[in-house]
């Protein structure tokens, strides 16, 4: 995996992690399973990475946390998205879609 | 799955501590690890090298930790801070439903905290437009007025400042304006009614210098002041309304002033007048004062001086005098024996409104005392009566913390209320206080609720609302759970301090009404004590007409003294009027002689002392007209001399032994060679007017002067007031004079007690309100300890007792309370003697009969208060009680 600029890392993994929770609550591992799965591993996160980021994200009041019981049956730390939480999806996908378009119109009118 | 709300507030155990989030975040790691490693291994790779592989994707363990920790921090501390907030809501809600509940007890404890918090922020505002700032000028702490005294006492005379000290002052240093101004009667002529109206007339520049605004037009000009100029008038704002209707057309059109047309320049913003320094009337028609400074006639004229920023007045005006005594030429004898004085003008506003201001202040104070204290006693009852309540919160998890603040916020909400209401009483009572302000208190209009008046009130109401909040809070902190919940509590609560707490209260309440009861009605009867003792002279049918000659007008003594006989010839003329004297003063009014006075030919009390005592100059008819007996000898002729007195009956009894033996004597007064002595000729009826200040002090009347600038024309007339009549007769004679004031003597005299009257409604307003408070108060701690010992008394009916013994023993329990509230004030009430002593007319403080009255009224309010509760005492069905125990 190629070393990424970090700020850009940080915005990416924000909306990615936002995302992944705007389906539903879930727990950390499940996050990084889903991110995995949905990028065909093309974008793996390193996991202190990712936690830093749900722990981040739920200091600003984007997400909330909770200890509930996981499909194994074990203890596990469940997030879930606030109201707040999906107005920034929003936002920082807006700014995602508009960023991506631009760079592709860029790579293209270079191609041509 | 779930829904995390309800979900983690249920399990959160108020702020998590560092160890708890370390825990947490270990355990989230460790899940975490442990699905990877099952992961991996699902995949086909054996344990040690799953192992190796998470903990190769996980990253630097030791530092994601110590980052999630702090952020787990950050986070707590946000979540506590919305819970307070959505606790607040709910603790809100619940406060609201609670209180619509027992509506009753609600409205009562709001009312009494709006009345106490309204009347408080009224009488606030009041004070500090009338007391703390009386004057509207930005520059009112530099204004001072000169005068030249012959004492420090505030009766020794004073004298205007004359031409060589107006001079002085304006080239002293530390002096930035030298003003002058004068009042003045003028006679106006709108639409052929012709009126007599108040005017001032002052220096061109002087309105801008105190901060005059202007509603329409402007100001004088430096060419208005030049004689020849026409005459120009500047109007007040209430006489633009009143006279002209606001009409901004009103600039350009001419009015005849003292008959000659003046032209309407401009309209002053409301809030500009002198009234507050020198107390005369409100002036409708401003005009340019024509004479320089320097122009001798301008020593009739008041004189304010702009001090420099940080000047003192006391070193300005050792200055000036020290530069008049050692000017060349002045040895006007004034200058030699009287000193110029500054007084800061701050200081002229009537000292005894400030005296009944903080009268009014400090009862309106107590009425906030005995709200605030009402209000606890009722949250007090009330918090009693929930124990049970508050014990199964407690008993469901509900902390102490939770339960102080659940009350807080019921306190606060009736706080808040109370405020809310509070705003409209101030509002109210100042309309009020406007509509039934006494003629001389005109700056009350000006007082308006500000944004300042509201941050007052919700003061009050957040410190009120502590202080009664804390009452039921204590009470209830000190209850336990399993007490409360075996139902046991609302004895317990009323046997240990919170009784004591509620009883102290109402017992401050009645001390409080004592000190409010007794100060109404010292006030009543000093009023009515002194309306009713006879003037002296007969009031009705007399008018009183003051007029002044110009020194230029009338350069000569003979000339006026030709002038005020010509005048009162022809005032005796008009139809209906039947006697005229001519006299320094009114009969109300009196100049104020500072002498011994010493009888010729007997021994001089080695005690007397240089005093100051009332003195009357009187002309001839004098007390004929004024319809004044004279008691022994005869008035003053047309020919008498200065060496002739008249004294009162009072002073002729107690010196020389009666009326009789005092005519023919002589007295001195001083012990100066060159005072000859005056003969007594005659004895007058003693005279009510004269004050507190004079009271016992011989009154004196003598010829006045040929030749004064002045006089003062009484009027005896029958059928209706002669005063426009007069008026019109004495501006026919002569362009020249001028008329100061013009009135009924009955008129005078209303406005003069209209203060006191003020005063003394309020008081006793305040009096009555703190009544009904107390009324309340004890009603409702007897009410209250009757519904505690329900049991005991059901028990004591069972076994025999008699219904009356049980009143008798409530009825006692009132009674010990009203008792102790009256001793309590009883002594405070040395404090409201002292603030009180200087507004009662001849009467002690100490009066037993006010005290007494005061004190049986308390009693029978008392007594009544209690009655109720002790009959429902008595009729407590024994059964009934103890089933439900």
């Amino acid at each position: 995996m190629a070393k990424q600029p970090s700020d850009l890392l940080h915005g990416t993994l924000d909306v990615l992690v936002l995302k992944s929770l705007a389906i539903g609550p879930a727990h950390g591992y499940a996050v990084s399973r889903w991110i995995e799965d949905r990028t065909n591993g093309v974008f793996t996160v390193e996991d202190a990475a990712l936690y830093k980021a749900l722990h981040r994200l739920e200091a600003a009041g984007a997400v909330d946390s909770d200890w509930g019981v996981s499909e194994s049956n074990r203890r596990a730390k469940y997030y879930q998205l606030t109201r707040h939480g999906r107005t920034l999806l929003a936002a920082e996908a807006d700014v995602w879609h508009r960023y991506a378009a631009a760079v592709v119109s860029v790579l293209k009118a270079a191609e041509a | 799955m779930f829904r995390l709300p309800e979900f983690r507030r249920l399990f959160r155990f108020g702020s998590r501590r560092p160890e708890a989030i370390l825990g947490e975040v270990e355990a989230e790691v460790e899940f975490h690890m442990n699905m990877r490693i099952q992961e991996l291994m699902a995949r086909g790779l054996a344990e040690p090298e799953a192992r190796a592989e998470a903990a190769r994707r996980f990253g630097d363990v030791t530092a994601a930790r110590a980052e999630l920790i702090a952020a787990d921090q950050s986070a707590g501390r946000r979540a506590e801070r919305i819970d307070w907030l959505v606790d607040l809501g709910r603790d809100l809600r619940f406060a609201v439903r609670e209180l619509r509940r027992s509506w009753s007890f609600a409205a009562v404890a709001v009312t009494v905290l709006g009345l106490g918090i309204g009347l408080t922020t009224a009488m606030v505002s009041l004070f500090d437009r009338l007391a703390l700032h009386p004057l509207p000028y930005p520059t009112a702490d530099r204004l001072a007025v000169p005068w030249f005294t012959s004492g420090t006492i505030e009766h020794s005379m004073r004298i205007n400042p004359n031409r060589a000290s107006r001079i002085a002052m304006a080239a002293t240093p530390g002096i930035v304006r030298v003003d002058a101004h004068q009042v003045a009667q003028s006679m106006i002529d709108i639409d052929g009614t012709p009126e007599i109206v108040a005017t001032r007339l002052v220096t061109v520049g002087m309105p801008e210098a105190l901060g005059a605004r202007l509603a329409e037009g402007r100001t004088f000009l430096p060419e208005d002041s030049l004689a020849g100029s026409p005459l120009v008038t500047v109007l007040s704002y209430a006489t633009w309304t009143r006279r002209f209707s606001r009409r901004a057309d009103v600039i350009g059109r001419t009015v005849p002033i003292d008959g000659q047309a003046a032209t309407i320049v401009g309209v002053f913003q409301p809030g500009f007048d002198l009234t507050s320094i020198d107390r005369d009337p409100r002036a409708e028609f401003w005009l340019p004062l024509r004479q320089s400074l320097t122009d001798p006639t301008q020593d009739q004229s008041r004189v304010l001086v702009t001090l420099a920023p940080g000047a003192e007045p006391a070193t300005v005006a050792g200055l000036v005098d020290a530069r008049l005594k050692a000017a060349p030429g002045s040895g006007d004898n004034l200058l030699r024996s009287f000193q110029l004085v500054f007084f800061s003008a701050n200081d002229l506003v009537n000292p005894s409104l400030r005296a009944t201001l903080s009268l009014l202040l400090s009862a309106v104070g107590l009425i906030l005392l005995v709200a605030c204290a009402n209000v606890a006693a009722l949250l007090l009852g009330q918090a009693a009566g929930r124990t049970q309540e508050f014990g199964v919160r407690s008993a469901l998890g509900a902390g102490r913390g939770r339960v102080i603040r659940q009350l807080l916020a019921e306190s606060a909400l009736l706080g808040g209320l109370g405020a809310g209401l509070g705003v409209g009483v101030t509002g109210a009572v100042l309309a009020l206080a406007r509509r039934f302000r006494p003629p001389d208190l005109l700056t009350i209009d000006d007082v308006r609720i500000s944004g300042t008046t509201f941050l007052i009130a919700a003061a009050i109401a957040l410190a009120a609302t502590l202080c009664f909040g804390l009452a039921p809070v204590w009470a209830v902190s000190r209850v336990d759970a399993a007490t409360a919940l075996v139902g046991r509590a609302r004895r317990t609560l009323d046997s240990r301090g919170a009784g004591r707490l509620r009883s102290a209260l109402v017992v401050g309440q009645i001390a409080i009404t004592l000190v409010l009861l007794l100060g109404a009605g010292l006030l009543v009867k000093s009023f009515v004590r002194e309306v009713t003792l006879p003037l002296g002279f007969e009031a009705a049918g007399l008018a009183q007409v003051s007029v002044s000659l110009p020194e230029r007008e009338f350069p000569t003594a003979a000339r006026r003294d030709q002038m005020i006989r010509d005048l009162a010839e022809r005032v005796r003329r008009v139809p209906g009027v039947t006697g005229v004297a001519a006299a320094q003063n009114s009969p109300l009014d009196f100049g104020v002689m500072r002498a011994e006075f010493l009888p010729a030919g007997r021994p001089w009390p080695a005690e007397a002392a240089v005093a100051f005592f009332p003195t009357r100059a009187i002309g001839p008819d004098y007390f004929d007209v004024v319809g004044q007996r004279l008691v022994a000898g005869t008035s003053f002729g047309p020919d008498s001399t200065g060496s002739e007195v008249i004294i009162d009956e009072a002073t002729a009894r107690r010196v020389f032994g009666g009326a009789g033996a005092a005519v023919g004597q002589v007295v001195r007064f001083g012990r100066d060679a060159k005072e000859t002595g005056s003969v007594v000729i005659g004895v007058a009826a003693n005279l009510r007017s004269g004050g507190a200040d004079f009271a016992g002090a011989p009154t004196i009347y003598h010829r006045n002067e040929p030749g004064d600038f002045g006089a003062t024309l009484l009027v005896r007339s029958n059928g209706a007031s002669p005063i426009r009549a007069v008026s019109r007769v004495i501006r026919d004679a002569d362009p020249g004079v001028r008329i100061r004031s013009a009135r009924t003597t009955e008129a005078a005299l209303e406005e003069a007690t209209a203060g006191q009257r003020f005063t003394m409604a309020i008081v006793a307003f305040f009096s009555v309100l703190s009544l009904g408070l107390a009324l309340v108060g004890l009603y409702g701690l007897i009410a209250f300890a009757v519904r505690q010992r329900h049991f005991e008394f059901g028990v004591r009916l069972a076994v025999g007792a008699v219904p009356e013994r049980i009143s008798a023993l409530v009825l006692r329990d009132g009674m010990r309370r009203v008792g102790a509230g009256l001793v309590v004030g009883l002594l405070a009430s040395a404090g409201l003697v002292r603030l009180i002593r200087s507004m009662l007319y001849e009467m002690s403080p100490w009066d037993p009969w006010i005290f007494g009255g005061a004190a049986l009224l308390l009693g029978v309010v008392g007594i009544a208060a209690a009655w109720i509760p002790a009959r429902r005492a008595s009729q407590v069905d024994p059964l009934v009680v103890i089933r439900s125990e």
